[in-house]
C-alpha cells in the first residue's frame, strides 16, 4: 500500500477521480432507483415513502394475458433484426470494396448512411403513405402487375417483415462504414499472396476478406446481442395499429401503454429492470462464447 | 346593478387599506403558507366578497396547452389581452409555468417530480392520483365561502352530480370542468345531396341506414371509383367524431358507460350482448368492402381526407362534427361542395335508439396544496361564470381579446378556466330554430352565447360559407334541434356512475380498453369471428372487469338509498 502511493503514477491515477465521481453519480447513484420495482411509486411520497409491494409487480406483468406474446414478438423481431443487421452490411461492405472509382463509393457510402439521421417519427409518416394499400406508390405499382392491394402495416403476415426490412435500410449505411474501415485495415500483401497463389477475387474474399473483418463482426454482434430485448421502441409505436398488437406489440409499447400512459411507475421500472437483467445475462454468455470459439477479448 | 357597484368598490377599498398594512409587514415569498392568505380572509367578521381584487396584484402560476387559438398580433399564451384583464379586474396575475401541446404527457412529469403549479386542468385519474398523493387542496371551505351564488347555481344545475365526481369522502377537491352531458350525444350525419340525387328517403330505422350505405357504395354518387359506408377512425369507439357510438346505440348497446341491468345492477356497456349484432354487422360491411381497410390507423383528419374527397356519405358523430371535421369537406374552393345534414339516431327495433352521454365532465382543476392564494383561483372561475352569465361589455375583452370583436379567433381559449353550462345547447335548440325561422331575434332571450350563435347564422345566410358549420348546428332541424327532440322524447342514456374512480377502475381501465379496441378492431376488420367477443367478455370479466363491476355496484348502493 505505502509503497503504491510512493508510486509516481499516483497524480495519474488522482486524475481519474474525477470522471470516477461522475459516474458514481450519473450512472450508480441512480440505480438505487431500481427499488421503484418493488413498490407502488407514488412520486409525491418519493422512493422512501411509497408503499412496498415486493413482488407484485412481476407479478402483474406475468399474469397479464399478453405477456407473452409481448416477449414473443419481442424475442423474434429483435433477433431478426440483429441477423439481418449483420449479413446486409457486411454483404453491402464487401461489394464496395471491390468498386474502383472513389467517387461513386464515396457517393454511394454518403447515400446509404443518410436515413440514419433520419427520426422515426418521420419515417413512420413516410412508410404509412408509401405503404397505403389505398393510394400508397407499392400498392400502386404492384397494381399494375394485377396483384391485389396489399394492407402491409396492418397485416399480421407482413408486419414484422415491414419492420424488419425498414430498419435494416435505415441502419445498415451506418454498420457498413465500420465494416469498410475495418476491410482498409487488412494488410494488402495477404491479397498479393493470394494472387500469387491463384485465387481469384471470390477466392479472395472468401479467406482473406471475410477473416480480415471477422473480429468486428464478432464485436458488433456479442455488443447488439445486448438489445435482444430492445426491438426498436420508436419503430414500432410510429407503425403500429390495434390489428397488428399480435405479431408488432414489443415488451416497451406494451410498457409504455400500461406504465406510462397509466401512470404505474412501479410496473414500468420492474419491466425496466427485468430486461436490463436478461440483457446483461445475453452479454455476458455471449461474450465468453466470443472468446472461447473466435477467441476474440474485448477487455 | 348600482348597489353591486357601490359594495365591490367598498370591499376592494378595505381590502386594499388591510393589505396595506399586510404589505407592512413584509411580502416576502418564502414566508411560509397561511400567513399571507389572502387579506380578505383576515376580515373575518366582514362578509367576503368573492370578487374583490387583489392590491397589490398577486401571482398565480398555471400551466397550458394552446390549441387552434388565432393570437392578435404580439400576443401570445404568456402574454395577452385576457391575462390582462385578470390582472386588471382582479389583481390576479396569471403566469404560465410552462406551455405544451404534449399537456398530459408534461404533466405527469410535473406531478411526478413534485414539482406543480397553483392551479391546473387534470383528467379524472391525475385527480384521483393527486388526492391519493396529498398534493391538492381540500377546496370545499373555499367553495362555500367564495364562490358567488352564481357559481353555485352553476356547478349544481344539474343536482350536484357533476361536484360528486370530484367529492372524495364528502370534501371537495377539484372543480369539474363543467359541461353539458348531452354534448357527447350521437349523430347520424348523412350527405343530403347524395339522398337526394339517389331519390333516397331520410333515415329512419337502422335498415335504412344499411340500405342508404349500401346504394351509397355500389352507385358511387360523386364517381371517385370507390366509396365506403361510413366515416371511422381508430378511436371508433368514442371519438366524438367520425366514431360508431351512435352506430353501437342503435342496436341498443352502450359502449363505455355504465348501465343498469333487468336486475336493476349497473353493468359495463362494452360487454352487452347487443354489440355483438353490432358488430356482426360491421363485419358483413367490412367483408362487403363497404368500410375504409385502414380506418384502425387513421386519425379524424386523415379519414376526412377521404370525405373530402367525395368518397364517404355517412358519419356518426357529436353535434359539433359541422365545425370540424365536416366543415373543410362540405365547404371547398369557396363553394359548398357537399350537403351534410344531422339526422337523430336510428334504432334496429320498435324500440327508439337512445343515444349514450357522459356525465359531462372529462377535466377538472385542482388547486395545489401550496399555493398561496387558493381562493384566487374560485376568483377567476367567478368572473368566467359572470361572463357566461351576463352580456355586459365591458366583459367582451375575456371573450374576444383586446380588439372585442368576435373574429372566431376562438380567443377565449385563452381564459385559464373554461366551464360550460350543465343544460348549455338545450334552450338554444328550442330557441334558435324558432328565432330563424320567424327572423326575430328578440325570441332569443339574453343568453350571450345563443345571440352569438344567431348572429353568426345570418353571416351564412347572407353568404358567409365560414359559417356554413353553424348553420349546420342552428338551423331547424339541425343537430341542436335534435339535442332538443332527444330531450323531449327521453332518449338519453346517461353513465350511471358518476362517483369517483375505484381502485379497479384505475387499475384495469386501460388494459381493458386496450383489450376491448384491439377485439373490437379484429372482429369488424374480418380477422377473427364474431364469436370471439364470447371469449373477449369472459376474458374481461377475468382481467378485473368483474372487480369493476362490483366495486361500482357498491357505490351504486350507496347513492340509491
Amino acid at each position: 500500500m505505502l509503497k503504491f502511493l510512493r508510486n509516481e503514477r499516483l497524480p495519474l491515477h488522482l486524475m481519474l477521480l474525477p470522471s470516477l465521481a461522475i459516474l458514481a453519480v450519473y450512472s450508480y447513484w441512480p440505480m438505487a432507483g431500481i427499488v421503484i420495482a418493488f413498490e407502488k411509486y407514488i412520486p409525491t411520497k418519493g422512493i422512501f415513502g411509497s408503499p412496498w409491494v415486493g413482488w407484485r409487480n412481476f407479478e402483474y406483468l406475468f399474469n397479464l394475458p399478453d405477456t407473452k406474446r409481448v416477449f414473443v414478438n419481442t424475442l423474434l423481431i429483435a433477433s431478426m433484426k440483429i441477423i439481418a443487421g449483420l449479413i446486409v452490411p457486411i454483404f453491402v461492405a464487401l461489394l464496395l470494396n471491390e468498386v474502383r472509382k472513389t467517387m461513386f463509393k464515396r457517393t454511394f457510402q454518403t447515400l446509404v448512411y443518410l436515413p440514419h439521421f433520419l427520426s422515426w417519427v418521420i419515417l413512420g409518416g413516410i412508410l404509412i403513405d408509401l405503404l397505403s394499400p389505398s393510394n400508397g406508390l407499392v400498392n400502386q405499382t404492384l397494381g399494375i402487375f394485377g396483384v391485389q392491394p396489399i394492407f402491409f402495416l396492418g397485416d399480421n403476415n407482413w408486419f414484422r417483415f415491414i419492420l424488419v426490412s425498414s430498419d435494416v435500410w435505415k441502419e445498415f449505411g451506418f454498420s457498413t462504414i465500420v465494416y469498410l474501415a475495418a476491410l482498409t485495415g487488412i494488410n494488402p500483401t495477404l491479397y498479393e499472396a493470394a494472387s500469387i497463389d491463384g485465387a481469384n477475387r471470390i477466392r479472395q474474399m472468401w479467406h482473406v476478406t471475410l477473416p480480415g473483418i471477422m473480429p468486428i463482426a464478432i464485436l458488433m454482434v456479442t455488443l447488439s446481442i445486448g438489445n435482444v430485448l430492445n426491438a426498436g421502441f420508436d419503430q414500432i409505436f410510429n407503425l403500429y395499429s390495434p390489428p397488428v398488437y399480435e405479431s408488432g406489440d414489443i415488451i416497451d409499447t406494451l410498457v409504455y401503454r400500461l406504465g406510462i400512459l397509466q401512470s404505474q411507475y412501479g410496473l414500468a421500472t420492474a419491466v425496466g429492470l427485468l430486461k436490463s437483467t436478461v440483457s446483461l445475462i445475453m452479454i455476458a454468455c455471449s461474450y465468453f462464447m466470443a472468446y472461447r470459439f473466435a477467441n476474440y477479448r474485448i477487455f | 346593478m348600482k348597489k353591486r357597484l357601490l359594495k365591490m368598490g367598498l370591499s376592494i377599498a378595505l381590502v386594499s387599506a388591510l393589505s396595506f398594512m399586510t404589505a407592512c409587514g413584509g411580502n416576502s415569498s418564502n414566508q411560509p403558507q397561511g400567513e399571507t392568505s389572502a387579506p380578505t380572509e383576515k376580515t373575518g367578521e366582514t362578509p367576503t366578497d368573492p370578487m374583490a381584487k387583489y392590491d397589490p396584484p398577486i401571482e398565480l402560476t398555471t400551466i397550458r396547452s394552446v390549441s387552434n387559438i388565432k393570437f392578435d398580433e404580439g400576443e401570445s399564451i404568456d402574454k395577452n389581452a385576457v391575462y390582462d384583464a385578470y390582472e386588471k379586474d382582479l389583481g390576479i396575475k396569471i403566469k404560465n409555468s410552462w406551455v405544451s401541446d404534449k399537456y398530459s404527457e408534461k404533466l405527469k412529469i410535473s406531478i411526478a417530480s413534485n414539482n406543480i403549479p397553483d392551479f391546473f386542468r387534470v383528467s379524472a385519474s391525475e385527480l384521483q392520483e393527486l388526492q391519493e398523493a396529498d398534493m391538492i387542496a381540500d377546496v370545499t371551505d373555499i367553495f362555500d365561502k367564495y364562490a358567488t351564488p352564481k357559481t353555485k347555481e352553476w356547478f349544481n344545475l344539474d343536482g350536484g352530480r357533476q361536484l360528486s365526481t370530484a367529492t372524495f369522502d364528502n370534501r371537495l377537491m377539484a372543480f369539474p370542468a363543467t359541461d353539458n352531458p348531452y354534448n357527447s350525444s350521437s349523430y347520424l350525419w348523412i350527405r343530403k345531396d347524395w339522398l337526394e340525387k339517389l331519390g333516397l328517403p331520410k333515415p329512419q330505422t337502422m335498415q335504412d341506414v344499411i340500405k342508404i350505405a349500401e346504394e351509397f357504395t355500389k352507385q358511387d354518387p360523386s364517381g371517385t371509383g370507390k366509396t365506403y359506408a361510413f366515416a371511422l377512425n381508430s378511436d371508433y369507439i368514442n371519438g366524438g367524431a367520425y366514431d360508431l357510438q351512435g352506430f353501437f346505440n342503435g342496436y341498443h348497446a352502450y359502449p363505455g358507460i355504465w348501465v343498469k341491468d333487468s336486475s336493476g345492477k349497473l353493468m359495463f356497456g362494452t360487454i352487452m350482448p347487443e354489440m355483438k349484432q353490432a358488430l356482426k354487422q360491421l363485419q358483413d360491411m367490412y367483408k362487403a368492402g363497404m368500410i375504409d381497410p385502414e380506418f384502425a390507423v387513421k386519425d379524424q383528419d386523415k379519414e376526412n381526407e377521404l370525405v373530402v374527397a367525395g368518397k364517404i356519405g355517412i358519419a356518426y358523430g357529436a353535434f359539433w362534427q359541422s365545425i370540424w371535421p365536416l366543415q373543410s369537406a362540405a365547404v371547398q374552393n369557396g363553394k359548398l361542395a357537399q350537403d351534410w345534414e344531422a339526422y337523430p339516431i336510428v334504432s334496429i327495433d320498435d324500440n327508439p335508439a337512445k343515444t349514450a352521454t357522459g356525465i359531462g365532465v372529462d377535466s377538472y382543476f385542482v388547486v395545489s396544496k401550496k399555493a398561496k392564494h387558493p381562493e384566487a383561483v374560485m376568483k377567476i372561475i367567478n368572473k368566467w361564470i359572470e361572463i357566461q352569465t351576463s352580456s355586459r361589455d365591458d366583459n367582451k375583452v375575456y371573450m374576444f381579446g383586446k380588439s372585442e370583436v368576435d373574429k372566431s379567433a376562438l380567443l377565449w381559449k385563452i381564459n385559464p378556466t373554461v366551464f360550460f353550462a350543465q343544460d348549455e345547447n338545450l334552450p338554444a335548440g328550442k330557441l334558435l330554430p324558432k328565432a330563424i325561422e320567424a327572423k326575430d331575434p328578440s325570441l332569443l332571450g339574453t343568453n350571450p352565447e345563443i345571440n352569438l350563435r344567431y348572429k353568426r347564422v345570418q353571416q351564412y345566410l347572407a353568404g358567409d360559407l365560414n359559417m356554413w358549420n353553424e348553420w349546420a348546428i342552428s338551423k331547424p332541424g339541425g343537430s341542436f334541434a335534435i339535442m332538443n327532440q332527444y330531450d323531449q322524447e327521453k332518449r338519453y342514456q346517461v353513465d350511471e356512475f358518476y362517483g369517483t374512480l375505484t381502485p379497479a377502475m384505475l387499475e384495469m381501465k386501460g388494459i381493458l380498453g386496450e383489450k376491448t379496441k384491439e377485439t373490437f378492431t379484429k372482429i369488424i376488420m374480418n380477422k377473427v369471428s364474431v364469436d370471439e367477443f364470447d371469449k373477449f367478455v369472459e376474458e374481461w370479466k377475468k382481467l378485473g372487469g368483474e372487480q369493476m363491476t362490483k366495486e361500482a355496484n357498491e357505490w351504486y348502493e350507496t347513492v340509491k338509498k
